[in-house]
């Protein structure tokens, strides 16, 4: 009997063994011949890695390869509060910690003092170098968090032309903005399959997208321009006789259109744009419309110059300071009696410039300031520009002819201003500013190259040459202009100043004052205008505007080597020529050339 | 009798002998696949190392590029020269001595010559 049950004791064993057996065989079969999508796909996804690869944005750099902004690799510092005060290394952790972050150490040991935490920021974006210097401590409990963020090597400098870019890496200001499509690249994509331990396996690459890095862009900006620039615009903020509320100033090859500086104040901090008010960010060198003044007569007395109406040595009765005109008041700063038409440019009188601009006519003078780009914009390669504001000639009152002539009635921005001067220096052709010279990928292939581009012949050349003949004398003795005189050169300039418009009345003790040239006056290189506002107590563009602009031009034609009048013979001076290839011309020059051009 | 054996040892070696060999080919080809195999996965990490190396370098040029362009700054330049009394003024025009561009050799003021042409 005992030995029977034996058997059947092992016989129930083996049973119940082949029944385990063939239930798991049978899952084993039913796992890999019967409908297992579900399953694989468990495990595929387990397996699979997905990488997005991401790329930096282009850098910026200016004309002579100087870099302007960069991503730059940075670490966020973070601590794990629970190992540190475990170990009893809280203070120790917390001094090396603010010693090499410059911090206080009660600031960082408030982060860390925090116990039953595990993940406490210490500090963001912090370099590299820094972040190294930390890591080669080995404290444990300190960690760190790579990642990259855009950086301007040069703080405030350029800050309204170049912009920002936000946390996100989007361009959000300046050319940052305007070219973030070009900047910002597009990230690649990287499907694989990981280890055990979470490694990726290169040879288990499925696919792979290459990233396509962010374009450099290279800017006409000159760096040292723009620091002379800056350097002048910071000294009128800052001049006790003619401090302003705000100040801002273009400088522009007059043979290609090229910004070689473009500056506003008040300034911000490109690396701290966070902190600053919006009224610091904006670019009002094209961004303000402002009611130029007497800058604006340069126009008025070159279209009618153009047109053959008047000579530089044709005299107007400048009726002493108070003329009357479709029965309301014109009046001069200063009295005059008869001056000539360079006079009236160098003594910048309204009366005679009102009397040149009735003597043009309503049509023609506005066809001219069309022509000269007015009321539409310049194209500048940068976001918020204004076009300044002209009216239709069917919307203009009979006195405006008049007013317009000096400046009132009208709105531009201080690049359409600047722009009307540089068409006199180059021989009447109207250049289209631009800011971007080259676009060129991470392989060096350069992918959009800007030319030089007129976009109008307004002037004849032989009126452009009596115009700088003119504008010359505004700054030699006995014009508006003389403080914008530099040593050894002749400048051809305008000075301009306008009554401001406060809740809708001009108010006299407000003025916006400026002053745009030519240096040099015979073959002009470079345009220069300064706007400021509002500066106080010297008030007209002559005495605050006008410094400004030898501040700036002074410096920029010894670093430019722009020849003064007693140099030598040697001529290494190349303009260039509208005839050349490189030059091209678009739609408004064949209006002007047709009918503008009496030549 | 004697001959059906013979015949039947022969073909029974003939198998024998295919068989060997298709084991034998089968194991060189197996290790084969596994010596390549492994020796992909070699160059897998080694592309891994290299990947992370180059972005290891990158990250030192951008620091560097960063770190160069902030010293050469006109800020920092200034910074420097005020730091050690240096003071800084552009040159009379009797002390500037320019010299003539050169653009594909040739000098804007002409070519040079050497021999006289009569």
């Amino acid at each position: 009997m005992e030995d029977r049950g034996y058997i059947w004791k092992a016989l129930l064993m083996a049973a119940l063994v082949l029944v385990c057996w063939g239930g798991l065989s049978f899952r084993l079969c039913e796992l890999h011949l019967g409908r297992n999508e579900y399953l694989k796909d468990r495990i595929r996804r387990l397996h699979t890695v997905e990488q997005t690869i991401l790329v930096g944005r282009g850098r910026i750099f200016d004309r002579n390869n100087k870099l302007l902004a960069l991503d730059l690799p940075v670490r966020n510092i973070f601590v794990d509060p629970q190992t540190i005060l475990s170990n009893g290394t809280g203070r120790a952790v917390s001094g090396h910690l603010a010693r090499l972050l410059g911090v206080p150490v009660d600031q960082v040991w408030d982060r860390v003092n925090r116990p039953g935490r595990r993940y406490e920021v210490v500090a963001r974006l912090v370099k590299d170098e820094t972040a190294e210097k930390i890591e080669r401590l080995r404290m444990a409990g300190v960690h760190f968090e790579p990642l990259t963020t855009r950086y301007y090597p040069h703080d405030a400098m350029a800050c309204h032309v170049v912009g920002f870019s936000n946390l996100e890496g989007v361009g959000s200001a300046g050319i940052e903005q305007r070219w973030n499509a070009k900047l910002k690249g597009s990230p690649g994509l990287r499907q694989s399959e990981k280890d055990g331990r979470r490694r990726e396996l290169y040879t288990r690459r499925s696919l792979e997208v290459a990233p396509q890095e962010g374009a450099d862009l290279h800017l006409t900006l000159d760096q040292n321009v723009q620091y002379f620039v800056e350097s002048a615009l910071d000294r009128a903020m800052s001049n006790e006789s003619f401090h302003c509320e705000a100040a801002w100033a273009v400088v522009e090859d007059v043979r290609t259109g090229e910004i070689l500086g473009m500056a506003s104040r008040p300034a911000y901090d490109l690396n701290a744009y966070g902190k600053t008010a919006l009224e610091e960010r904006r670019n009002r060198a094209i961004s303000v419309n402002f009611e130029p003044g007497s800058v604006f007569k340069v126009g008025v007395v070159a279209a009618a110059m153009n047109e053959g109406i008047i000579a530089s040595n044709d005299v107007f009765d400048c009726e002493m300071g108070m003329w009357h005109y479709a029965g309301r008041p014109l009046r001069d700063f200063h009295a005059y009696g008869e001056l000539d038409v360079t006079g009236i440019l160098r003594k910048s009188s309204n009366i005679g410039a009102a009397k040149i601009a009735v003597m043009l006519g309503e049509a023609r003078l506005y066809r001219y300031l069309r022509a000269f780009g007015l009321g539409s914009l310049t194209g500048i390669e940068l976001p918020g520009e204004e076009a300044g504001l002209l009216a239709p000639v069917s919307r203009w009152s009979k006195i405006d002819i008049t007013r317009i002539a000096m400046g009132h009635s009208v709105a531009v921005n201080a690049l359409q201003m600047l722009n009307v001067l540089c068409c006199i220096g180059n021989d009447g052709f109207l250049m289209k500013p631009y800011l971007v010279s080259r676009v060129v990928d991470k392989n060096g292939v350069v992918l959009e190259e800007r030319k030089p581009e007129a976009r109008a012949r307004v002037l004849t050349e032989r009126t452009a040459a009596q115009m700088r003949e003119m504008l010359k004398e505004v700054t030699r003795p006995g014009g508006t202009g003389t403080r914008a005189a530099i040593p050894g050169y002749a400048v051809a300039g305008k000075t301009g100043t306008a009554e401001k418009l406060v809740n809708g009345h001009y108010d006299g003790r407000q003025n916006v004052s400026s002053f745009m040239g030519l240096l040099p006056a015979d073959r002009p290189e470079i345009g220069i205008i300064v706007v400021l506002d509002n500066p106080q107590p010297l008030r007209t563009g002559g005495v605050a505007a006008a410094p400004v602009f030898s501040w700036i031009a002074e410096p920029l034609a010894h670093y430019l080597d722009i020849r003064p009048l007693t140099a030598g013979t040697t001529e290494y001076y190349q303009p260039v020529s509208l005839m050349d290839e490189d030059v091209t011309m678009t739609g408004e020059a064949a209006f002007a050339k047709t009918e503008d051009v009496t030549e | 009798m004697g001959g059906r054996n013979k015949k039947n040892v022969r073909a029974v070696n003939r198998v024998a002998v295919w068989g060997v060999s298709g084991a034998a080919v089968l194991s060189v080809l197996a290790v084969l696949y596994l010596s390549l195999l492994n020796h992909c996965e070699q160059l897998g990490r080694q592309l891994k190392k290299l990947e992370a190396e180059r972005a290891e370098l990158q990250k030192r040029v951008v620091n560097e590029e960063h770190n160069w362009e902030t010293a050469r700054g006109i800020a920092n330049m200034e910074r420097l020269m005020a730091q050690h009394h240096i003071e800084m003024s552009w040159p009379s025009e009797a002390n500037i001595i320019r010299l003539c561009r050169t653009d594909g050799g040739e000098s804007e003021t002409g070519p040079a010559q050497y021999a006289r042409r009569d």
